[in-house]
C-alpha cells in the first residue's frame, strides 16, 4: 500500500529538535520625545524618575537646562530635542525624566512618555540614514518595531561626550 | 587656613529673575541699593528690576554691587546638604556648588570670582 503524506513525513522527520542559532538581542528603553521614539541601550539607564523643581544654570548651552536635586544628588538635565536640533521640549514640573550614565557621568535626560524596556534583535538593526542632518551623528542605528514603529537608537555615550565637550568649550 | 572640618556655614540667599542663588555670608559686605558702587554686570542673568544689590569687596579692592531683585534671608546651612556641581554642568568660575533644599538645588555663588576688577579677572 502506498504510504501516506504523513507516513512519508514520519518516516523522514527527525529524532529531536534541531538546536536553532540564537539571535544574538539588546534590552533598550524606550521613550517618546516630541515626534521621536527614542531606544537607549538599557545598561546606560539608571533610574526613571519625576522631574524636581528645575534650577537654570547660567552661561551655559541651551540644552543643558539646568539642575534639579535628584534623590539627595545634583544633577544636570539635558533636553535632547534642543541637543538633537529637533526643536524644544517643554520641562513641566513633576514631568518625566530619566537618568543616563556613562563613563561616570550621570546626567538626567526630559521625556515626554516613557514606553519601558523591550529586546531588539541586533540583526534587525539598520543604519542610520545617510545626510539624516545633525541627530543622524548621534544615532547608533534605526528599527522598525512592529508594536512601536520606526526607533531610533540613540548612541547615548556619544551624546554625553558631545555635550560635556560643548559645556567646557563655553 | 584652618584645617578646621566645617560644619555649617551662613549662606545669603537672594533672587535674581525668579532663580534663587546663595552666596557665602562672610564674603557679604552688606546689601545695598543698585547704585552704591560699580556693579560686576549680570554674570549670573539679567535682575527683573535690580534696584538691590549686594555688595562685597574682597580684600584691598574697592566695592562692587552683584544687582539683584531681592535678598530672602540668611541660612545656616549643615555641610551634607552642600553639593559640587556635578561635572556634566561643566566648569563655572563663579558658581562653586549648589546647596540642596529639599529636592531644589539653589546654585551656590563665588562673589569674588564675578568681580571683573579683581586683578587675576584682568589676565585671565
Amino acid at each position: 500500500m502506498e504510504p501516506t503524506p504523513l507516513q512519508r513525513a514520519l518516516a523522514e522527520a527527525p529524532e529531536k529538535t534541531r538546536p536553532q542559532a540564537p539571535r544574538p538581542e539588546e534590552e533598550f528603553f524606550i521613550f517618546k520625545l516630541g515626534a521621536l521614539t527614542l531606544a537607549i541601550v538599557s545598561k546606560h539607564i539608571r533610574e526613571v524618575s519625576r522631574l524636581a523643581p528645575l534650577t537654570p544654570l547660567p552661561r551655559t548651552p541651551s540644552f543643558l537646562l539646568g539642575v534639579v536635586g535628584n534623590r539627595g544628588q545634583v544633577m544636570p538635565v539635558i533636553d535632547l530635542l534642543r541637543f538633537l536640533q529637533q526643536g524644544e521640549s517643554k520641562p513641566m514640573p513633576g514631568g518625566r525624566l530619566f537618568v543616563g550614565e556613562s563613563n561616570g557621568l550621570l546626567v538626567a535626560f526630559l521625556a515626554d512618555h516613557v514606553i519601558g524596556l523591550r529586546r531588539i534583535f541586533v540583526a534587525d538593526k539598520l543604519p542610520p540614514p545617510a545626510g539624516g542632518g545633525p541627530a543622524a551623528e548621534f544615532l547608533d542605528g534605526l528599527v522598525q518595531h512592529r508594536e512601536l514603529g520606526s526607533l531610533s537608537l540613540l548612541d547615548l555615550p556619544k551624546v554625553l561626550q558631545a555635550a560635556r565637550a560643548s559645556v567646557v568649550r563655553r | 587656613m584652618s584645617d578646621e572640618v566645617v560644619e555649617t556655614v551662613e549662606i545669603v540667599l537672594f533672587d535674581i529673575a525668579g532663580t534663587r542663588y546663595g552666596a557665602d555670608m562672610t564674603q557679604v559686605r552688606r546689601i545695598g541699593r543698585h547704585d552704591d558702587a560699580d556693579s560686576v554686570g549680570a554674570p549670573l542673568g539679567t535682575p527683573l528690576e535690580g534696584r538691590r544689590a549686594i555688595i562685597f569687596a574682597s580684600s584691598g579692592h574697592h566695592e562692587v554691587a552683584l544687582l539683584i531683585d531681592g535678598v530672602l534671608g540668611v541660612h545656616t546651612v549643615s555641610r551634607g546638604e552642600l553639593r559640587r556641581l556635578p561635572l556634566a554642568a561643566g566648569p563655572s568660575p563663579y558658581i562653586i556648588g549648589a546647596w540642596l533644599d529639599r529636592d531644589q538645588a539653589v546654585l551656590l555663588v563665588d562673589l569674588f570670582a564675578t568681580n571683573p576688577f579683581r586683578p587675576e579677572a584682568s589676565h585671565a
